[in-house]
């Protein structure tokens, strides 16, 4: 199934940078947003994918055995999904502020 | 263990000086003294057995893998620099107490001036080239400092830097040459010294011109020369001390140290005669004619520079000797010359020589000085100054007519200059001058007059020199020099020679009037001057970085975006090349699910960029999230699901919270760029994909998840292994994951902060 994600991996990047190529404050948000989900998806379609089999070590066992899922790229979304929220929070309310100061979140404009 | 010790003490001291500044403010320049006079003190009392032919050795492994050790190792040309260095070093302290006088920056003064202490000491005793190399690179910073003392003013700071420019672009060259020698013959220098010379190296040329970049850069010769009458923006003390007795001879030093490993070849000889012979003539010549007092001495200074850089490309017992014995006589009667123009400059307020006349009243003991120091630079019996020029005299007699010449030429102007510079301003009827004159404080004085007295007296009982001349200049050709010198040497060619050049140099003083106009006539000639093309490529470089910046670096977001996008499709794209072009055939089984689920995020990722409004593009982005949390349930990735499903919720709400007061969207870009910006995110989107095939057909190393899984139960006691990744194998990341988010936060309450429309929410 990985050549159909790789596909839509890039459907989602495409978008996300058209996005971050305007000159509207709110649709840098929404570029980021998309970028941030592609990579994600990006990760997780890397190393293969495997269908549900979550990386639980049972009950009695030592070690999992093959078939699972990677955990490593799991580790690695989680971290970048929280850290993207962050990023994403504070662009909003970075973009909340511009506007009430100076009504205009046309990124050209701003910048004199 | 001693040794190491007094040489590196200075760093030391330098660490409490501004206690003992604030302690002692009056005695501080005494205090402070007593570091470098001990050294000298513990190199005189081992000077008989250095002289004796056993030198001094200390030695520390620092990494013996790389040749690298702290290794000490003073022999006689070693011992002749470091008594130089410490007992001027001692002098200058001593001096530039009452010469700053209140001056706010006297304890950074003091604490830079014991750090370049100690980086001299540590240069001429190095044992090791890379130790060397580390200790000539911090001279060149705390000379760099130390020109830009006065920093408030413009003129001093670009001289700092063009001085320390210069030099480091040239110890940078030296660098690869030592490097390259230490990969040839060794970097201990007792081994190098010991072995064959490289002169028949193969890369025996690069590593020469290597070598002399750094030297020369270092020793002010031409064409690098204009670094060093700028450097006479530092205090008096500082140009006396570094541009004039130790520092600039640094050069000099080095080409006597490796005198043996290099020296005596024809490449050797043409270069370093022709260029210390165009030094010393140009800076001989130019000399008596400045007006600048401290410009007249910086001249001299680069002429005797040249003519010991000329001395080492004679070679030869009588060459050598010259070298060592001109080192010596120089810094004698440089340096109280030197501070005699501190003395004029700080009592009289001007340094012109066209203001400073018949001072021989006013500051009679400043006079003394100025007269011992400058009979010693015209070369007259019985001085060091006189003695030395004999020995050189006889080694150009002995190599060539022209080397006779050129040094009959240069020394005229030397003597015009030593009578500029040490006996015109005293001389005549007293003019007015900016502050009423009156005789310096003591330190000021009887430092520059012990120095000067010691010049004259070494020079009248020269054989107490013997055992150090000699031993210095068997140092430096690493075989017995058992050149004599003495005050009376008969009727020989370098007395007559030695009697014309003073007669033409007195003619010269009396005509001075005369020539001067001629002198800076000829000024006019040079267009090609190295500093002006030094000043060229300075400007030039920086307009080159400005258009280089305005080219790449544009203010809009959007072009800048744009320039890096297309050299990630560049470069990726070569890499992609290098793999081996496109990926190969493709299969998969299509199952209905992951269909669904895939085109259902497309879709709604493309709806949210068609979308006419903000809350519309909210909405079907909050779809994206929702379809990404199915996918990581799909394919077992359960904590993922969980996580995307809480950070979606909460995005979207924020996104409608915060943002649904936003107007509309404005079509803001024209068409051209969106046609642009469309073929660069398509070219994006499908080098993404492109690449995501390739990874998967091209072999990587092992996934450490192995490690991952077979540690999580026995070692973490965890049994969701990304769990246990995320709190315990790589828990310090999920630390600094916490410390962005709380930042993050503190950024949005700050940012929400302050306005009257106060929603909130979005820290969660």
């Amino acid at each position: 199934m990985e050549p159909f994600w790789a596909v839509i991996v890039g459907v989602l990047f495409a978008a996300a940078v058209y996005m971050l190529l305007r000159r509207h404050l709110a649709k840098l948000a929404i570029g980021l947003i998309l970028l941030s989900n592609a990579a994600n998806l990006l990760i997780l379609s890397a190393p293969g994918l495997v269908r549900g089999r979550p990386d639980f070590v049972p009950e009695g066992a030592q070690v999992l055995g093959p078939g699972h899922a990677d955990p490593l790229p799991q580790a690695l979304i989680l971290t970048a999904i929280v850290i993207g929220f962050g990023v994403l929070a504070f662009f909003l309310a970075l973009m909340r502020r511009v506007f009430l100061e100076v009504s205009d979140l046309d990124v050209e404009m701003l910048k004199e | 263990m001693m040794l190491l010790l007094l040489i590196i003490g200075g760093l030391f001291t330098a660490l409490i000086t501004p206690v003992i500044c604030s302690r002692f403010p009056k005695k501080c320049g005494y205090l402070l003294s007593l570091q470098p006079f001990a050294v000298a003190l513990y190199l005189l009392r081992h000077a008989p057995s250095i002289t004796g032919g056993e030198p001094l050795r200390y030695k520390v492994e620092w990494l013996p893998s790389l040749g690298l050790s702290l290794s000490f190792y003073i022999d006689g040309l070693a011992l002749l620099f470091a008594l130089m260095v410490s007992i001027i070093g001692g002098v200058i302290l001593i001096y530039a107490r009452p010469y700053l006088g209140k001056h706010p920056d006297l304890t950074k003064f003091y604490v830079v001036l014991q750090i370049f202490i100690s980086a001299m000491l540590g240069v001429v005793c190095s044992g090791n080239l890379l130790g060397l190399f580390v200790f000539w690179e911090l001279t060149g910073i705390t000379s760099f400092l130390l020109i830009g003392f006065d920093h408030e003013k413009k003129s001093s700071r670009t001289a700092a830097l063009q001085a320390l420019l210069i030099t480091t672009a040239g110890s940078l060259a030296m660098f690869a040459g030592l490097l390259i020698m230490g990969q040839a013959g060794g970097f201990e220098l007792e081994t190098l010294l010991a072995g064959d010379g490289l002169q028949r190296h193969s890369l025996y040329l690069p590593i020469l011109l290597l070598v002399l970049a750094g030297a020369f850069t270092k020793s002010a010769q031409f064409p690098f020369h204009f670094w060093l009458p700028r450097a006479m923006a530092a205090p008096t003390p500082i140009s006396a001390y570094l541009h004039s007795a130790t520092m600039v001879k640094l050069g000099v030093f080095l080409l006597a140290r490796l005198y043996p490993v290099l020296g005596e070849t024809a490449y050797w000889e043409l270069l370093l005669m022709g260029f210390g012979g165009a030094t010393m003539i140009m800076g001989g010549w130019r000399s008596p004619f400045q007006d600048d007092l401290k410009a007249v001495l910086a001249y001299s200074t680069l002429s005797v520079l040249g003519m010991l850089v000329f001395a080492l490309g004679m070679g030869g017992p009588y060459g050598l000797t010259a070298m060592v014995l001109l080192t010596l006589a120089h810094s004698l009667y440089k340096a109280p010359l030197f501070l005699v123009a501190g003395n004029l400059d700080h009592e009289t307020g001007t340094r012109s020589i066209a203001a400073l006349s018949g001072l021989r009243d006013k500051l009679p003991l400043t006079f003394a000085v100025g007269l011992t120091a400058s009979v010693s630079m015209i070369g007259l019996p019985p001085t060091l100054g006189f003695v030395s020029k004999e020995v050189l005299l006889e080694a150009a007699w002995k190599h060539s007519p022209l080397a006779v010449t050129a040094i009959t030429v240069t020394a005229i102007g030397l003597v015009a200059a030593a009578w500029t510079a040490g006996l015109k301003p005293f001389r005549g009827p007293p003019k007015p001058t900016p502050r009423s004159p009156h005789e310096a404080p003591a330190p000021m004085w009887s430092g520059p007059l012990v120095l000067a007295l010691g010049g004259l007296l070494l020079g009248a009982a020269v054989g107490l020199l013997k055992p150090l001349y000699q031993a210095a200049a068997s140092a430096v050709s690493q075989d017995t020099v058992a050149v004599s010198v003495s005050l009376w040497h008969g009727f020989t060619p370098p007395l007559f020679t030695s009697m014309s050049i003073l007669l033409m140099g007195a003619v010269v003083i009396a005509s001075f009037d005369k020539l001067s106009p001629l002198m800076k006539l000829s000024l006019h000639f040079d267009r090609i001057r190295p500093s002006r093309i030094y000043l060229k490529c300075f400007d030039a470089l920086f307009a080159f970085a400005a258009r280089i910046t305005r080219m790449v670096q544009s203010d809009s977001l959007g072009v800048n975006l744009s320039i890096i996008l297309w050299t990630f499709l560049l470069l990726g794209g070569g890499v992609l090349w290098r793999l081996g072009g496109l990926p190969g055939q493709v299969t998969w089984e299509p199952k209905w699910l992951e269909i669904v689920l895939g085109s259902l995020m497309a879709a709604a990722a493309l709806g949210a960029v068609f979308a006419k409004a903000f809350m519309g593009s909210a909405i079907l982005l909050g779809m994206v999230g929702f379809s990404m949390s199915a996918v990581f349930m799909l394919y077992g990735a359960v904590d993922l699901a969980i996580t995307q499903i809480v950070v979606d919720t909460l995005t979207v709400l924020m996104l409608v919270l915060v943002v649904h007061k936003l107007p509309h969207f404005k079509n803001l870009s024209r068409a051209r760029n969106k046609l642009h910006d469309a073929i660069l995110s398509i070219s994006c989107g499908l080098f993404v994909t492109l690449l995501i095939l390739k990874a998967e057909q091209v072999d990587f190393q092992q996934s450490i998840s192995v490690f991952y899984n077979d540690h999580s139960v026995p070692d973490a006691y965890g049994r969701n292994i990304v769990n246990v990744i995320l709190v315990d194998f790589r828990a310090l990341d999920t630390l600094g994951e916490i410390t962005v988010l709380a930042t993050a936060a503190m950024g949005v309450i700050l940012l929400l902060r302050g306005n009257n429309d106060k929603r909130g929410g979005e820290t969660s």
